[in-house]
């Protein structure tokens, strides 16, 4: 994966593109604003890794500016400053995930993954995170070379985790979109298909964590 | 500051008083001056008026009816009478009732529609270009055969009277105008020495050194003896205020360099660490330290934060509700691979029960805080299988015959709990239960500051599922609803 950190910390830089480059990703560090924008309009990038204090131009305005020549290049924001109101403000101006400062160099590389992997698993229509993988044409899964057989509802719904992990579905959210008007849809039904479909993806990174009166969250255990 | 200190002299106390009495002085001194006018016009007309008179009735003394002629013979004495007004010219005419002139020195119009009388008329009028004052007056004669009224007018010009009037007026003004300076004069220092005791505290305030907290002199009047009472409770207040702060930042003081110590410490003994087995071990040990140190600055820049929201008065509306969701959103994607068995229980009248069923006033972002920060001592403190049930339920609570719609925010685990001797101790700053677990010992301290500045409650209580149960109870903002 190809990546491009800004950030102004050459102490903090340093670590970062040290990981990185022994995870084996390709890694361009930019300390200055203005000319990550530069580097920005002349390279493809997989990746933005953004701080938001910076010389030149801040992170926000380097970011409206990237969302607004329409590279949809994806953007995580990196931010120390007093947090929620700039993740707010982070999320809203076009990044798609946000780490406060100091942050787990693990879990660093895990969100990135996540990022990258949405956008070129889209691209290549392969869904692809450790042992497992989902083929969004075939509606394929498998895990650590094994093909998984899925009944319709499973991939739905395996469908809807994967096009929203780490966030909250409520119940009624899962019934309103792998239900149609015709199916009555019981929210028991919807618990023992989701039992079903984490035992039949068990051993997998995949997880879903069940969070009783509000939903469910899908993730990815990559760290 | 300069605008605001333009808006303070334009309200000077000294400057209002002294303008509101001079207003007042000015409106005095114009009623005096108009009345002041109207006496001397008098005054003068009066004065004058008798020498006319009495040189009337001296040509009417000598008039008399001789065989059916009238005949008047005018006396130097007359003459004499309005010759005291010295600079005036003086215009006759004597006739009779049938307007037949018997001697004149002008040809004087009568007063119009007058009927002859014995007591004098007098009038203004122009004369030969000059404003002059006239009078007449008549006698009845009475002969042999006839008997008939005898007419005398007068007229004279104004220069004795105006001059008159002039001197009365201003002499009569200046004594005006003196009182009225003296007056002012008198309040000015009135207030001077009124306020003479506001300049002492001001002064005392603006030299005092920015240490110095001892109380001001407590002086008369009345009235700024009370007001200074005010400024010396504020200081104690602000002294209180500054030495909780003072013991805050040496804690702080104390908690940084002591975790930074350990830190040092550990990463010191990596560097000189031959066995690699042994320097891993370190390692993960100073590794744990740091993020220790990480916890200890993110919760005491939290605290900090929390304290200035609330100095800072920001309120909004909130929604509980989905405040609540929006903080599990992101705090339980930290935890999705944890063991916790996380519940969630929002009471059906406030999740179906319209806009303003969870609706309190506050500061979001704090709120925000508060909630992670119970919800995060509940997994820290728990075991690996903790179970923890978030709930959410409206309470009425009747106080004094009104009904107050509480909404109460609860959070139950499985963890050891507190007992209850110790409760209110965990809420003081860097206190912690100290079994070893790694805690700032502020994040129960947040919580009751975030509580405390919303006028919420918060009540630690034994859970029914065997640890601690952490009640947060705010009041429902009622929107238009009468109570």
């Amino acid at each position: 994966m190809r990546v491009l950190f800004v950030e102004d910390n050459m102490a903090l830089a340093e670590t970062v593109v040290e990981r990185f480059r022994k995870e084996g990703h390709v890694i361009d560090h930019e300390s200055d604003g203005d000319e990550a924008d530069y580097i920005l309009r002349q390279k493809q990038f997989d990746l933005i890794l953004l701080d938001i204090n910076l010389p030149g131009r801040n992170g926000f305005e380097l970011l409206r500016a990237i969302r607004a020549r329409n590279l949809d290049t994806p953007v995580l924001v990196l931010s120390a400053r007093s947090e929620i109101d700039d993740r707010v403000v982070g999320l809203d101006a076009g990044a798609d995930d946000y780490m406060t400062k100091p942050f787990d160099f693990r879990e660093l590389i895990a969100r990135c993954r996540a990022l990258a992997r949405r956008k070129s698993g889209l691209a290549r229509n392969l869904f692809t995170a450790g042992n497992f993988t989902f083929d969004w044409g075939t509606k394929l899964a498998n895990v650590a070379g094994k093909d998984i057989e899925l009944r319709n509802k499973e991939v739905q719904l395996l469908e809807l985790f994967l096009t929203s992990l780490d966030r909250v579905l409520t119940k009624e959210e899962i019934a309103d979109k792998i239900y149609n008007f015709d199916e009555t849809p019981s929210f028991n039904a919807i618990e023992q298909t989701i039992t079903r479909l984490r035992k039949k993806l068990d051993g997998s990174p995949f997880l879903i964590k069940t969070i009783r009166g509000l939903g469910y969250i899908g993730h990815m255990d990559e760290t | 500051m300069k605008h605001a200190s333009k808006r303070l002299t334009q309200k000077s106390m000294r400057h209002r008083l002294i303008l509101s009495m001079g207003a007042g002085f000015l409106a005095i001194l114009t009623v005096i001056c108009i009345g002041l006018w109207g006496y001397a016009q008098q005054a003068a007309n009066e004065s004058y008026d008798r020498l006319l008179h009495g040189a009337a009735l001296a040509i009417l003394e000598r008039a008399n009816l001789a065989s059916g002629e009238v005949r008047v013979d005018i006396p130097y004495s007359a003459f004499e009478i309005l010759g005291l007004a010295k600079e005036d010219r003086v215009f006759y005419r004597i006739f009779t009732q049938d307007d037949e002139t018997i001697t004149a020195s002008h040809n004087l119009r009568p007063k119009a529609n007058y009927k002859p009388s014995e007591s004098p008329v007098y009038w203004d009028d122009a004369f030969s270009g000059e404003s002059v004052r006239f009078m007449q007056q008549a006698r009845f004669l009475t002969g042999d055969n006839r008997s008939l009224w005898v007419i005398v007018q007068f007229g004279q010009t104004c220069i004795a009277r105006h001059d008159m009037i002039a001197e009365l007026f201003w002499r009569g003004f200046a004594v005006a105008l003196f009182i009225t300076v003296v007056g002012l004069l008198f309040v000015w220092i009135a207030i001077n020495s009124a306020l003479h005791p506001l300049i002492d505290v001001e002064q005392n305030l603006r030299q005092r050194d920015i240490s110095d907290f001892t109380p001001l002199p407590v002086t008369p009047p009345r009235e700024v003896a009370s007001l200074v009472l005010s400024i010396n409770g504020f200081i104690s207040r602000l002294k209180n205020n500054l030495d909780h702060s003072q013991i805050f930042i040496a804690d702080v003081t104390h908690q940084i360099r002591t975790a930074l110590s350990a830190l040092q410490g550990q990463l010191e003994l990596a560097s000189k660490e031959q066995s690699p087995e042994l320097l891993k071990g370190r390692i993960e040990k100073a590794e744990r330290q740091n993020r220790q140190t990480i916890h200890l600055t993110n919760q005491l820049l939290a605290h900090a934060m929390v304290i200035h929201r609330a100095d800072q008065k920001i309120v909004s509306d909130i929604h509980l509700a989905d405040l609540l969701k929006t903080v599990l959103q992101t705090l339980l994607r930290e935890h999705v691979k944890s063991d916790i068995d996380f519940s969630v229980n929002i009471a059906p009248d406030i999740e179906n029960g319209g806009k303003t069923a969870d609706l309190i006033a506050g500061d979001s972002i704090s709120i925000r805080e508060a909630i992670s920060n119970v919800i995060d001592n509940a997994i820290k403190h728990g075991p690996a299988n903790n179970r923890i049930d978030i709930s959410l339920f409206e309470h009425t609570l009747k106080l004094r015959g009104r009904e107050r719609k509480q909404l109460i925010l609860q959070v139950d685990d499985a963890g050891p709990g507190i007992p209850e001797e110790r409760r209110a101790k965990v809420l003081e700053r860097f206190y912690t239960t100290g079994t070893g677990n790694d805690g700032s010992g502020l994040g129960l301290s947040i919580v009751d500051e975030v509580m405390r500045s919303h006028k919420a409650q918060l009540r630690l209580g034994h859970s029914a599922l065997g640890g601690l149960s952490v009640r947060m109870i705010f009041t429902r903002k009622t929107v238009g609803i009468p109570t």
